[in-house]
This record gives C-alpha cells, sequence and structure tokens, in this order.
C-alpha cells in the first residue's frame, strides 16, 4: 500500500533554517560577484560577467554540497551539530538547483518570444550557463558539442571533465527529486537510504570535474590548496566517525543459552541518558530514568536515526534528527502519530543490568 | 542508519579516502604548461561583443587569410589588451568551425598543446582576447601558427603563420 501525498508541513524552525540558507547563498553569490568586479576594475580589465556568474554559482554548489556532506559525521562526531542535520535535505535541492544554474544559467527560453519576432526579456542577473559556451553559439546543439568535443579519454588532464560534471548533476538530481517525505515512506528508509548514499559518487564524480576542468584552466596554487583543504577535511571526519562507529559495531554482545545478554553495571549507565550496544547485527539504546531502564531499537522509522543520542522528553525519546518520538515503554510514537519501533524485556540484578532477547515486536498505541 | 548501510558507507569512504587524493594530486601534478582552454574559458567570452571587447583599440598589424573561396580579413589590435579580429563576409563552409593557435612553426598533428581562441561561426566579425601566452609570443621571433579546426571532422582545415609584432617594429 503506497503513502498518500502531504505537502511539506512548514514549521517555524523550518522556515528559519531556510532563510539563512537562502540568505547565506545570496551573500556568496553577491560577494563573488562583487569582488570580480573591483578585481577587474583595479587591474583595468573588461570583465566577463557571464564567465564571473558561471563560476559563482558553479562554487557555491561545490563549497555547499562540502558543508552539507559533513553535517552527518559532524552530528556523528558532536550532538551540537544534530541542529544542522534537521533540513539538511533542503541544503542537498540548493546544492541541486546551484548546479543547475551553473550549467544552464539564469535566463528565459527564446520560445515563445520569437515566434512572436521578439526577443526574450531579461531577467536581472541573467546570464549563459556553461553549457551555452559550447561550440560559443555556433550552429550544432550545445548538448551535441558537450558530449562531442573533447574525446581526450585515454589523457589524464585533458580528460572530459564535462561528463563527470554531468554524472555529478544526474546523482544531484535524484537526490533533489525524491528527497521529499512521500518517497522516503513509499520507498521505505532502508532503501531510501540506500539511494541517498549514491550521493558519495556524485561528490567523486565532481571532484574529478573540478580537478581536470577548473583547476586545470587556472593555475592558481591557492585555489587548488583550497579545493585540496575541502577535500582532505570531508574524507577525514568520515573516516574518523566511521572509525568511531566500527569500534561500536566491531564489539557486538552475544546472548547466553537463557536469551539474556548482560550489558553491565547499572552504575555505567548515565541517568537520564541512554548507551548504545551493538547486538544481533543492529544496535540498542539502554535508557536510565531514575532507578528504571528501557531498551529500545537504536534505529528511528524515520530516516534510521540514532535514537540513543536523543533526548527523553515526557517518557518519550525523541530522534535527534527530525524530532519524532517513541514511548520509553512500548516503543510506540504517540497519538496520532503511528510509527513505533521494537523493545527489549530488561531486568536488573545483582547490581548488573541484563537484556533479553528476541526483541518484542513493535506495537502502536 | 542500519548497520549494512554503516558497512556500506565505511567502505566507499575508505575507496575515496584512497582514490581522490590519487585524482587530486594527479591532476595538480600532471598540469600541462599551457593551460587547456575550456569551452567556458575567457578567451570565449571576448566573441560576439559579450566579453567587453571594444570596436575601438590600436592597429597593430593587419593580414589577410584565405581559407576555402573566402579571404578572412584579419587584425592585431591593443584595446587594452591584445585582441585578434577575423571578418568573414560570408559563413564558412564547415559546421561550427573552431580557432586555435599553436607554438609551433608547423601545422601540428594533434590540438593537444594549441589554444582554443574561440569559434568562427557565422559571417561578420569575430573578436578574440588573446590570452597572455599568445602575446608573447607574438612579440617573439617565433609568433606560432592560427588554426581552422572542423570539430566535426577532427582535423586541422587550415593554418596561418602570423606575422611577428617584433619584425614589425610596431610594438604593443
Amino acid at each position: 500500500m503506497s503513502h498518500g501525498y502531504v505537502a511539506v508541513q512548514w514549521t517555524r524552525r523550518k522556515l528559519i533554517y531556510d532563510g539563512v540558507l537562502l540568505a547565506g547563498v545570496s551573500a556568496y553569490l553577491l560577494l563573488f560577484m562583487g569582488i570580480s568586479h573591483w578585481w577587474a576594475a583595479a587591474a583595468n580589465v573588461p570583465l566577463e560577467t557571464d564567465g564571473a556568474a558561471i563560476r559563482a554559482y558553479g562554487s557555491a554548489a561545490y563549497i555547499l554540497l562540502h558543508l552539507t556532506l559533513s553535517i552527518g559525521p559532524l552530528a556523528r562526531l558532536n550532538p551540537l551539530f544534530h541542529t544542522l542535520l534537521f533540513n539538511r535535505r533542503h541544503m542537498g535541492v540548493m546544492v541541486f538547483l546551484l548546479g543547475f544554474l551553473h550549467v544552464n544559467g539564469w535566463h528565459l527560453p527564446k520560445e515563445p518570444w520569437s515566434w512572436l519576432g521578439q526577443k526574450a526579456p531579461q531577467f536581472p542577473w541573467s546570464f549563459h550557463g556553461a553549457l551555452n559556451w559550447y561550440n560559443d553559439f555556433g550552429n550544432r546543439e550545445p548538448l551535441v558539442s558537450l558530449f562531442t568535443s573533447n574525446g581526450h579519454f585515454n589523457d589524464f588532464a585533458l580528460f572530459p571533465f564535462e561528463l563527470l560534471g554531468v554524472i555529478g548533476l544526474a546523482v544531484l538530481f535524484v537526490m533533489a527529486a525524491t528527497s521529499h517525505d512521500f518517497w522516503l515512506t513509499n520507498l521505505t528508509a532502508p532503501v531510501w537510504k540506500a539511494i541517498h548514499m549514491a550521493v558519495y559518487v556524485g561528490y567523486a564524480a565532481l571532484v574529478g570535474h573540478v580537478f581536470l576542468g577548473a583547476l586545470q584552466t587556472n593555475q592558481s596554487p591557492w585555489l587548488a590548496a583550497l579545493v585540496l583543504a575541502g577535500l582532505v577535511w570531508l574524507l577525514a571526519i568520515h573516516l574518523i566517525s566511521g572509525w568511531r562507529e566500527w569500534v561500536i559495531d566491531g564489539r557486538p554482545l552475544q546472548p547466553d543459552s537463557t536469551g539474556w545478554v548482560d550489558l553491565g553495571p547499572i552504575d555505567a549507565i548515565p541517568d537520564g541518558r541512554a548507551k548504545v550496544f551493538a547486538l544481533a547485527g543492529e544496535r540498542v539504546a539502554l535508557f536510565r530514568q531514575g532507578s528504571e531502564f528501557f531498551a529500545l531499537s537504536n534505529v528511528c522509522q524515520h530516516q534510521n536515526g540514532p535514537l540513543g543520542e536523543g533526548r527523553v522528553v515526557n517518557g518519550c525519546v525523541v530522534c535527534p534528527w527530525h524530532g519524532y518520538e517513541y514511548r520509553l515503554e512500548t516503543g510506540a510514537s504517540p497519538p496520532p502519530f503511528t510509527e513505533c519501533v521494537p523493545t527489549f524485556p530488561v531486568e536488573c540484578r545483582q547490581g548488573r543490568v541484563r537484556i533479553g532477547l528476541p526483541p518484542r515486536p513493535p506495537q502502536q498505541a | 542508519m542500519i548497520s549494512s548501510r554503516r558497512q556500506t558507507h565505511r567502505w566507499l569512504m575508505t575507496a575515496l579516502g584512497v582514490l581522490l587524493p590519487w585524482l587530486a594530486v594527479s591532476a595538480l601534478v600532471q598540469r600541462p604548461e599551457i593551460p587547456p582552454v575550456t569551452a567556458t574559458a575567457a578567451p570565449l567570452f571576448a566573441r560576439a561583443d559579450l566579453g567587453g571587447a571594444t570596436a575601438e583599440g590600436a592597429l597593430l598589424l593587419a593580414f589577410d587569410w584565405p581559407v576555402q573561396d573566402t579571404q578572412l580579413k584579419g587584425q592585431l589590435v591593443l584595446d587594452p589588451t591584445l585582441q585578434l579580429r577575423l571578418i568573414a563576409e560570408e559563413p564558412l563552409n564547415l559546421a561550427d568551425p573552431l580557432l586555435y593557435w599553436s607554438s609551433t612553426d608547423r601545422s601540428p598533428e594533434s590540438l593537444a598543446q594549441a589554444q582554443l581562441l574561440g569559434s568562427l561561426a557565422g559571417a561578420g566579425t569575430h573578436r578574440y582576447r588573446l590570452p597572455m601566452v599568445v602575446g608573447r609570443a607574438l612579440r617573439s621571433p617565433q609568433p606560432g601558427l592560427l588554426l581552422l579546426v572542423s570539430p566535426l571532422d577532427q582535423r586541422i582545415v587550415a593554418s596561418w603563420t602570423l606575422p611577428s609584432l617584433s619584425a614589425g617594429g610596431e610594438r604593443p
């Protein structure tokens, strides 16, 4: 049974998030163009405004992609970054839009104006994107030129970097098109997450696009250092956070012959917080509320967020990613919501806490 | 994130951690001495008045270049940077002809080391802002060649040996 479409539900928090995002991107673009104008005036050369705009939108997309991909591992390393995770998908959509404008430009199509014998009206700040310059307004379709003008497939430095850009943009399009919760619910979170992991393939293609494209023609050592630093930063935080996750996953606990698993001394579990354990191929979050203990699957049903890192409010654990709530006793979301996660029987004996297998099936409120 | 996705993520990032630094360093190390000019690089924007090339300027040199049945009229102009103008009274009988510059003194077999200057499609005046490397060559005894290329046929249709500005006594 498929999930019905529900429009984006705007909350104050989402509006603030998107407002900051839009303001940041606009400020960057204005600053880039302003500095380009100032630089050209200082050097007494005419500014190629279209070229500057192509670079402004392309670099904005590339930087924002780095920021977007940094949020996940940063949130794994420090809970302070959970706030940024909340609406990360809108950042991804913005990356695609900026990349699309880098390619296509910002102008109205010739039709239907040409049918009336008129020129299309100009947008403010309109420009011709990178694709329009292939064959320089000649009599061949730019898309044909894009795919045929560079055939140096066996030459590393002259490799057709344009194709890598096309691959990157195609991946970003798939991400943006399936970013809505409609797709998340219909595809289920594991499938949706698997599809969205392709963003790393897109990122790799875009790194190739920049290093074999822009950095071949622009040989400024500062630009190369900046782009290299972005790459090293992103790889480093992903590898560090991945290693920390591996430390937990690499030591799975085993049940004894009676089906119970010893999780250690009671005092090792901080009050009001949770501790996460790897168990039976998945993770379990053990929460402590005073003298009471509750064990839930660590996997949120929305986007598989880590429930063990969430706060407990009114007897419900709140997923740190998007605020989905589950009752500690039953694993069910409070009405009217219907999500639920499996829970585990817990017992305390001789100063130690144990949980039982198999888990109780999810039960709706 | 469920554990299988975490594992895939770890493998993927480890692979990228090896592949991307290698790609980045190789791309920087193997950069050609003369930067390859792509369709979005600076000189193309000087075409068709889109890049701020102006009609006025000091004429340094004028020449004629016979191509097919057409006589292209060429001008080197200082305005304020070095510009090349090519005037075609009628369009060349080629699909999307492109203009390159090569530092060699004879027509090269490959365009790998040639500089793309822009398109010569259509009739009229075509303006190209010349990169610094071309300006330097024009002031030397070996000013290089203009090459007319048909991307459709992947061949050099015509070439023209540029006269040296230093020999003519007119220096920009």
